[in-house]
């Protein structure tokens, strides 16, 4: 298995050992040792997968890492978030995906009515098995709990990712006052509800 | 001898006692005491060095700063890092250069090792492939984009750096251009990293947690 380290909290640093890793298109800053970078024309996810996104409008490009040695990667010196995974399924804002292990199943999958006005894609992005999954946030990532008894409530802008047994709805807030113009700027949300992780940036996307 | 401290990690002091400092133009916040401020297109080197800049593009912005007193540098919140020579040349990516005085000697000198035609190349994009050279005694303080690493290279381990995310290196390094441009680059399915800087030798390179021209 690939190994994942955080020299800062803005710098990945990848050990490969003839191994392969998926990184966002131009992640790379440095590396040492025999490395190849190769656009994945199909981002691991098989014609399907990648005609979903292309559909979906996910505007981000993978790249296949594999080698030798040590690779450096950072992304506009935002935080990076390190999800170690044990046989489970991540869900990620594919614009936050930075890197994760080749040898775990990725997948797009329809997450609702994400982003009719903020822009986002209508679709995220999957991770599954065991291995390490890094992504990038505006600030510090932070962590909260979802449980049966308190469903949490975000702003699809801030939202990276989440994992656990967790269902994820869109809540509308839209009445009269957002009809004349008086939005609070907050009209929808996620809603998530069950057992599990989310993880927010304490920003929002522009 | 000015003297240099930071106040924070994106925050420089230089207390000058009748010296001149050759700063990033715009990057002074506040300042105490009796110093004048002036543009300066060379820093210093001479005219052969201003004529060289032109050609290649390796523009440096600076001003000066004269006088008695305490003056504070920040440039749009990025990281400052305090680099220290003891008669040896630091080489900066001129966007990344912050703060020098004269007691180091500024050039202009090309990356790569491709003859004319990698110089052309390199003047063509554009893109820190000429770097600037600061020798002597002495310190410097550079910025970047996210904290500054510093990466270590030795006869075992060269390094290869993305020349958007280079800052800066010192040592006895020699520095290439290395391309890897394959079919797939010609059809579009680049993957973004198709040439990068290979530093061979004995050495230290600092690098940026991001890649200049960025979207943010």
């Amino acid at each position: 298995m690939t190994r994942f380290r955080l020299e800062s909290s803005r710098l990945l640093e990848v050990e490969l050992r003839n191994e392969r890793v998926m990184t966002r298109a131009g992640a790379m800053v440095a590396y040492d040792g025999q490395i190849k970078f190769e656009k994945s024309i199909l981002g691991g996810e098989g014609l399907f997968g990648a005609l979903k996104r292309r559909v979906g409008g996910e505007g981000f490009d993978l790249m296949t890492t594999s080698g030798t040695g040590r690779v450096y990667i950072a992304q506009n010196a935002a935080e990076i978030l390190l999800v170690p995974l044990q046989n489970e399924k991540i869900f990620i804002e594919s614009s936050s995906l930075l890197a994760f292990d080749d040898g775990m199943r990725s997948n797009t999958v329809f997450a609702g009515l994400r982003g009719a006005s903020s822009g986002q894609g209508l679709f995220t992005t999957t991770v599954e098995g065991t291995g390490n999954v890094a992504a990038i946030s505006d600030g510090t990532a932070i962590v909260l709990e979802v449980t049966p008894s308190e469903p949490l409530f975000v702003d699809p802008d801030a939202f990276i990712g989440f994992k656990g047994n967790i269902r994820q709805e869109f809540i509308f807030d839209v009445n009269w006052k957002t009809m004349i113009g008086q939005s609070s700027g907050e009209s929808y949300q996620l809603k998530f509800t069950g057992q599990g992780i989310v993880y927010i940036q304490p920003s929002e996307r522009r | 001898m000015p003297q240099y401290s930071l106040i924070n990690s994106k925050m420089l002091s230089i207390k000058l006692h009748g010296e001149e400092v050759y700063a990033k133009r715009g990057s002074m916040i506040a300042y105490t005491g009796q110093v004048d401020f002036a543009p300066s297109s060379s820093g210093s080197e001479g005219l052969g060095g201003r004529a060289m800049r032109s050609v290649t593009g390796e523009q440096m912005s600076l001003m000066s700063a004269r006088g008695t007193g305490e003056v504070l540098y920040a440039f749009y919140g990025l990281h400052v890092t305090l680099i220290q020579l003891s008669e040896e040349t630091f080489f900066a990516e001129s966007e990344s250069l912050l703060a020098y005085d004269g007691r180091l000697r500024s050039g202009t000198q090309f990356m790569g090792s491709g003859g004319m035609q990698g110089m052309l190349r390199g003047a063509a994009t554009g893109s820190g492939l000429f770097t600037t050279t600061l020798e002597g005694a002495g310190e410097l303080a550079i910025v970047s984009d996210g904290d500054s690493f510093a990466l270590d290279v030795t006869h075992e381990r060269p390094i290869f750096v993305d020349p958007q995310a280079y800052i800066g290196h010192r040592g006895q390094l020699q520095s290439n251009i290395v391309t890897d441009v394959g079919w797939k680059s010609f059809v579009g399915q680049s993957s973004g990293e198709s040439y990068q800087l290979k530093f061979t030798g004995l050495g230290t390179v600092y690098i940026q947690a991001a890649e200049r021209g960025g979207n943010r």
